[in-house]
């Protein structure tokens, strides 16, 4: 096995175990008139409770959201589409969690995604 | 702290607010907005598609508008911004300016209910509608702010008592 293929590997096998650093979080692709399923997916979620929001100058929370590069257990880069898909998080730990837009995806590799959300 | 009475500019606020919910209900215009959304202390909105968030921006004294008496009328210009969240899908080959166009369209159609819409319920002297300015994000382009500027007089003092 390569080093970029144990990092991939690794990227699903330890960071995005939910008994280590990662929590159970719902995806909803938006598919625009196709039938999409929504499917539950590991996911480390760093949330930013203050974060100004540039168009509407309002504090809007935000998260920094990385999933595995995958179409099944996470995300897939090809697939990920910012004009309408959501992930259902809970904005506190604790809290019902809602769902949110996708907004960006920051980076990505062939591990990981890495999105911000609000 | 209760709110139950209610300045006049709110009552401006809240008539504005009521008719760019008709665009999500669907009862005007011929587009579906997802909702309308005016300021909290911190939002538990989510910026999607056709998002329609009401802010209000600058508020500026207009003395050319006073009037005497006693108490005298003074009069204010609120500009309120509409902001339109514009995030179509990545693969829509549609312009971008064709959604910015019609959103533009369906928000005046909302908001110029009648010929006395500029009026609010009778809260308001005059209203316009200034130039469509485009948002923009982090991630680059988000959608289009209406500015709508409203001039409304009230008693000196009395920021309750409208004085048309």
């Amino acid at each position: 096995m390569t080093l970029a293929a144990r990092i991939v590997t690794d990227s699903t096998a330890v960071f995005l175990q939910s008994g280590h650093f990662a929590e159970s979080v719902i995806y909803y692709p938006h598919r625009f008139g196709t039938a999409a399923t929504p499917r539950t997916i590991s996911a480390v979620v760093t949330r930013n409770q203050v974060a100004t929001f540039n168009p509407d100058e309002q504090i809007v929370p935000e998260f920094e959201v990385r999933v595995a590069n995958n179409s099944t257990t996470g995300i897939s880069s090809e697939e990920i589409n910012t004009g309408g898909d959501m992930i259902k998080l809970a904005v506190r730990i604790g809290e019902t969690p809602t769902k949110r837009s996708v907004q960006l995806l920051v980076e990505h590799d062939d591990g990981m995604l890495v999105l911000t959300c609000r | 702290m209760s709110t139950t009475l209610k300045p006049v500019i709110s009552l401006i606020s809240d008539e504005i607010f009521a008719r760019l919910q008709t665009l999500v209900s669907g009862s005007v215009g011929a587009y579906a907005f997802a909702k309308v959304v005016r300021p909290t202390k911190v939002a538990t909105y989510t910026p999607q598609n056709g998002l329609i968030v009401l802010t209000r921006g600058e508020i500026v004294r207009v003395t050319d508008l006073d009037c005497v008496g006693n108490p005298p009328a003074i009069a204010y210009m609120q500009t309120f911004l509409i902001r339109v969240h514009i995030a179509p899908s990545e693969k829509d080959t549609t312009p971008l300016e064709l959604f910015e166009d019609v959103a533009e369209a369906e928000i005046h159609r909302a908001i110029r209910t009648s010929d006395t819409w500029y009026q609010f319920n009778d809260n308001a002297i005059n209203a316009d509608f200034g130039a469509q300015q485009t948002a923009t994000s982090d991630g680059g382009y988000d959608g289009i702010a209406i500015p709508l500027m409203v001039t409304y007089r009230v008693a000196e003092g009395d920021p309750y008592t409208v004085r048309a």
